[in-house]
């Protein structure tokens, strides 16, 4: 495939329409008989009152029912035809999707307005939901990857940004005290169309999914904006940091750094591009060496943790580990770090990368999840539908002038914070040991 | 590289190709169409006997290459265990003309324009899948069609990948769900490979010879071993003229092993077994043994599962999860080649009351046992399975892996079929299989529990085998 070939064909067919209080984007697929649904609203929970874990409970029970029916009138609907629903917690935005068969769309449309209208808030099922999400955390709680990025996020963010996660006992007392009224009071202060963003895929006429759209959520007013600025400050200072994880044969390490730049900043392109080359596929570097070349490591990848438009992020690699690799790991990983920060990219292996990084894009957009997802993501970041369309020219537009600047100005490898997330006592004195000689 | 390399490669016990020189090298090999349904057509290449499904899918211009080897963890004996998945793992390091030394390997070709590319390794199976832009499925075709006879395994490479599994194993031993799983496969299955890890033991990867790896390859990796699946945005003469050209030259095996499975004796008596994991929130399995997954009382079982356990309308959802005895219940209905295992779990509330959750589970199957379940509730589960088998069929790399697992099982046509298969089930069937197959002597209970939880002692004071 060229680059840009499926995209131009589908920028033609693509819908952009307004709605009430928001926007619609819709594409025909010649995809037989199903379509997908997704879509967002703004909401801004403020993080140092809990409101996170609040604000996720909620969304699990969206979908348990409305004022009409209860959750299992509801699930007959939806599992009778097989179509599915869901509704999750971003960290400010609610983001909602369903998959069905195209014929059951209004029926879809109509249940996801009533989820998100006039939600049932039922206390039987917020007792379920509620001892779900704790058992949801307790399981993230033992779990060596979801420990290593979570204690990362507390090195890197103050307790007031929304990427800061609470140790999972302090999550799980949250929750615990929570109470239904809590749920219905946030829902009613600050679920509503808010920046709404809806898109709609598949085998489907975008016009009609986008009137009945506009019919069931025209009158969802818009809630009071928030805007959450003070973000606080964290500790700069450089760590190595352990997590013990009992009954795990294996460490996960997550190191990183925070990021300046929101994804509107002239650089964000060319960073992104950057973390491509270094750790974000398998033929990156990071696995070419890591993994492929010295055998150390079974899943090694890079990632910009996820600066959008209205909060920075933080640039993480995060890596797993055997107990006996452990040292000579993280110094491969450390060393192909500096390796690509010292030195940079050639224009040769750019241009290489490019389009790598543009037909796999256009290899994502072949299933209606992707090709959904990835018009959302486009329009909550203020790039609209001529994202699809568009990517090609600004991966292409990068330079490795560019690139190395960018990455010298910000990745700064002496500043990565590090957890070891592992069972081993042993192995830490191990290390410590390492370090020290 | 020719056959009379793999030879040189090493391998002892060398299997005995077929002839194929009375075919002239630039003839057009034939393929013979064998049947249709779906939209999936079937052919058989004349020269070897490998099995062709194709499926014109037209949403995105890209296309799906996809090959299924009769190969999985249950052909492998004692002390190999894991092999197959070594062999998965070194099938990326290179074949006789496309690896990394010259440049031509499967990441400098097929990467390079944003193809997705990986491996799965199960029981019954191997599976290598390629997702490439449309005019990469030529490129792709020969690469498969070489590694299929030629791969390269150097030495080194092996080490390095040796430890890379390693890593890849030790992930999977310190996760509670898969001990779970696994300790529960194990005494489920006292003789039968099917109780083994598919990864593999620490010991048996670290005991992996060239040699040893050679002969597992040269034994499978033949195309009447394997099913060539293409779904993608272009036509069936297209496509069969891609396969013909690179795979139509090679020879098939006249002598592919009949796995040779352990007998599994018939159980007869209740087998536990309690995994400790520290910290762990605690599960309940209980696993019957299932028929395989061609016959017809696996779509029994896999309605009754769904009766049971499987989403919000389900009997153990109502009982267990709104009870507040368990946050989540789920069925699972293995579809083998040999007979597997029909499985209800459960992930335990707060109050962590691993025998409460069992006897739940059991008086429910009690139940339909003696009273069966009604049409209603069939009819309901019927649409829910129908729905769910028509709204996952999300692009090409969901429609294979459905019909991989097919495949697998002995007959690519039960993923067309699947749906009029569940609407045959009555009544009367759900409560036949769940007679026959879902009795006490058949039944396997794995407990995970955490040791320093307050509930430890309860948990584990039934009769079982503590690990």
């Amino acid at each position: 495939m060229k680059p840009g070939t499926g995209s131009r064909k589908m920028k033609e067919c693509i819908v952009d329409l307004p709605l009430e209080h928001g926007r619609f984007h819709g594409l025909h697929t010649a995809t037989p008989s199903l379509f997908a649904l997704t879509g967002s609203f703004r909401t801004a929970p403020v993080v140092q009152r809990g409101e996170l874990m609040l604000q996720q409970l909620v969304a699990m029970l969206m979908t348990c029912g409305s004022r009409r029916r209860d959750q299992f009138e509801m699930a007959d609907l939806l599992e009778s035809r097989g179509a599915s629903l869901s509704v999750e917690s971003e960290l400010h935005r609610v983001s909602f999707s369903a998959r069905a068969c195209s014929e059951d769309m209004p029926l879809v449309v109509d249940l996801l307005s009533e989820c998100l209208r006039e939600p049932r808030f039922d206390a039987t099922d917020f007792a379920t939901e509620r001892s779900r999400l704790i058992a949801e955390l307790q399981y993230r709680g033992a779990e060596p990857a979801a420990q290593a990025s979570d204690a990362l996020s507390r090195m890197l963010y103050s307790p007031r940004h929304p990427r800061h996660r609470a140790e999972f006992a302090d999550d799980v007392s949250v929750v615990e005290r929570l109470t239904v009224d809590d749920v219905r009071r946030y829902h009613h202060a600050h679920f509503g169309a808010n920046d709404l963003r809806v898109v709609a895929v598949g085998d489907i006429d975008p016009h009609a999914v986008a009137a009945e759209v506009d019919r069931r959520l025209a009158s969802w007013s818009p809630r009071a904006a928030r805007q959450v600025d003070d973000t606080g400050s964290s500790d700069e200072t450089v760590q190595v940091a352990w997590v013990q994880t009992a009954g795990r044969e294996n460490f996960e390490v997550a190191l990183g750094q925070r990021l300046t730049i929101r994804c509107d900043h002239p650089d964000y392109m060319a960073l992104w591009m950057a973390n491509h080359i270094l750790g974000a596929t398998f033929t990156s570097r990071l696995v070419s060496s890591v993994r492929e070349e010295q055998g150390l490591t079974y899943s090694i990848r890079s990632e910009l943790a996820r600066p959008d438009r209205d909060f920075d992020g933080h640039w993480q690699v995060a890596l797993s580990l055997s107990v006996d690799k452990l040292n000579a790991g993280l110094a491969a990983t450390r060393a192909e770090i500096d390796r690509f920060v010292d030195h940079g990219v050639t224009a040769q292996e750019l241009a290489a990368k490019q389009l790598e990084a543009i037909g796999a894009f256009h290899i994502g957009l072949a299933t209606l999840h992707g090709l959904s997802e990835t018009i959302l993501f486009g329009t909550e970041n203020g790039w609209g539908p001529d994202y699809i369309r568009e990517f090609a020219g600004k991966v292409g537009s990068v330079s490795a002038s560019q690139l190395n600047a960018v990455v010298a100005e910000h990745l700064r490898p002496a500043e990565l914070q590090t957890i070891i997330a592992g069972p081993f006592a042993d192995a830490q004195r191990e290390f410590n040991a390492c370090v020290a000689a | 590289m020719t056959m009379n390399a793999h030879i040189v490669n090493g391998a002892s016990g060398m299997p005995h190709a077929l002839d194929s020189e009375t075919r002239g090298a630039d003839a057009t090999p034939a393929f013979r169409h064998v049947r249709s349904g779906g939209g999936i057509e079937e052919y058989r290449l004349d020269a070897n006997g490998l099995r062709v499904l194709f499926m014109e899918a037209r949403a995105a211009p890209v296309a799906l290459l996809m090959l299924t080897y009769g190969v999985g963890s249950r052909h492998e004996g004692h002390g190999f265990h894991g092999a197959s998945h070594m062999l998965e793992h070194l099938m990326f390091k290179g074949s006789a003309r496309f690896n990394k030394q010259q440049g031509t390997s499967i990441f400098n070709l097929l990467h390079p324009v944003g193809a997705q590319t990986n491996a799965t390794t199960w029981l019954d199976r191997t599976n290598y899948f390629n997702l490439v832009p449309v005019s990469h499925l030529d490129v792709a075709a020969e690469i498969e069609a070489d590694r299929m006879r030629n791969i390269r395994i150097d030495p080194v490479d092996l080490e390095t990948e040796r430890t890379v599994v390693l890593n890849e194993h030790d992930q999977y031993a310190g996760d509670p769900l898969e001990k779970l799983n696994q300790a529960v496969w194990r005494i489920a299955f006292a003789k039968h490979p099917y109780g083994a890890p598919v990864i593999g033991t620490r010991e048996d990867i670290g005991a992996f010879t060239r040699d040893g790896l050679f002969e597992h390859y040269h034994r499978h990796y033949w195309p009447n071993n394997a099913t060539l699946t293409v779904i993608g945005d272009l036509g069936r003469e297209l496509t069969l003229d891609i396969v013909g050209r690179h795979f139509g030259r090679m020879s098939g095996f006249d002598s592919l092993p009949n796995a040779d499975d352990e007998f599994e004796p018939e159980q007869r008596g209740e087998r536990r077994i309690v995994v400790e994991q520290p910290g762990q929130a605690g599960w309940v399995m209980l696993a019957c043994k299932a028929p395989n997954g061609l016959s017809p009382d696996t779509d029994a079982l896999e309605l009754l599962g769904c009766i049971l356990a499987g989403g919000k309308l389900s009997r153990l959802y109502r009982q267990l999860v709104v009870g507040g005895l368990a946050t989540a219940v789920w069925p699972c209905m293995s579809r083998l080649a040999k007979p597997g295992l029909f499985q209800v779990q459960a992930l335990l509330g707060t109050d962590q009351d691993h025998q409460g959750v069992e006897r739940t589970i059991r008086d429910a199957i009690d139940t339909i046992r003696i009273h069966g379940v009604s049409q209603d509730e069939l009819d309901r589960a019927k649409g829910r399975a129908r729905g769910n088998l028509l709204t996952s069929r999300d692009g090409p790399v969901a429609v294979a892996m459905q019909l991989n697992e097919a495949i697998a099982a002995g007959d690519w046509m039960a993923y067309p079929m699947a749906i009029e298969r569940l609407d045959a089930v009555s009544v009367t069937d759900v409560q036949r299989v769940a007679r026959q197959y879902l009795i006490d002597d058949a039944l396997t209970v794995g407990y995970l529990v955490d040791p320093d939880g307050k509930h430890a002692a309860s948990a584990s004071s039934n009769p079982a085998s503590v690990q």
